[in-house]
């Protein structure tokens, strides 16, 4: 049967019509139909069912939409978090950033330091062999000089004029 | 919250018309009016005869089963006086 509310109007008249002592009695019409007549506790009842249903239906739903709402809320939080906590590795990463370079600037100048003790070790050890050389070529000159006075006396000694009046 | 005749048990006596047509418009108005009607079927043995014999006079049709049964059952008489109490008559 259609929903209606002439279908439902025509539907209470067949009931009060057709009906027994209950429903149907409304009017007067006690007519058995084989049936106890509902009372008015029981529709009333079953009815009130139909009202907790609905308040069951609301409840259902008032919970999801809480259910949705802490989700939600949660969802929300979530994600402040987050960008908060990629905030915080952001500030992190750019303080490693700045040490990084600051390291980087510290290493540049031990290299150039290092580099420059390098050099003037090297050129150290250069006016050190260069002393050595200037040395060694004295020493060399002191040698062939005194090999050549010694020569020069051997060849005195060998040839030794004739003594003044001998 | 109250129950759709709640507010129907005393003028259902004094005033039928009123209390059917405050049931009608309350199940009607009801968030679920199919489930409140099958919940009155439920709930009355009557309620569920009448689906019944609507099916067996009327084939489905309230209005045409209305006026085959008081025809064919010799009710014509209570019938008439329901049609004008309702205001369908």
């Amino acid at each position: 049967m259609e929903m209606s509310s002439t279908n439902l109007l025509w539907f209470l008249a067949f009931v009060f019509l057709a009906g027994g002592n209950g429903f149907g009695g409304l009017f007067g019409n006690h007519m058995p139909m084989g049936q106890p007549p509902v009372s008015q506790m029981e529709l009333t009842m079953g009815l009130n069912n139909q009202s907790i249903l609905n308040e069951l239906n609301a409840l259902g739903l008032a919970t999801q939409n809480n259910n949705y709402e802490t989700a939600r809320l949660i969802s929300d939080q979530n994600l402040l978090m987050s960008t908060q906590n990629s905030a915080n590795q952001i500030n992190v990463i750019q303080g490693f950033n700045q040490i990084a370079g600051k390291i980087d600037a510290l290493s540049a100048q031990m290299a150039s330091c290092c580099c420059e003790i390098k050099t003037q070790m090297l050129q150290d050890r250069l006016a050190d062999a260069q002393a050595k050389i200037v040395s060694q070529q004295a020493a060399i000159n002191n040698s062939e000089q005194t090999q050549y006075l010694l020569s020069q006396m051997g060849k005195w000694v060998a040839n030794a004029p004739a003594a003044a009046g001998a | 919250m109250p129950s759709i005749l709640s507010n129907n048990t005393q003028p259902q006596t004094n005033n039928p018309v009123g209390a059917v047509n405050n049931l009608v418009q309350q199940i009607m108005n009801s968030a679920n009016p199919q489930a409140a009607f099958q919940q009155m079927l439920n709930s009355s043995p009557d309620c569920k005869n009448a689906m019944n014999l609507i099916q067996q006079y009327g084939n489905g049709d309230p209005k045409q089963a209305f006026l085959n049964y008081a025809s064919q059952t010799g009710k014509q008489g209570i019938a008439q006086q329901i049609l004008t109490k309702l205001g369908l008559g």
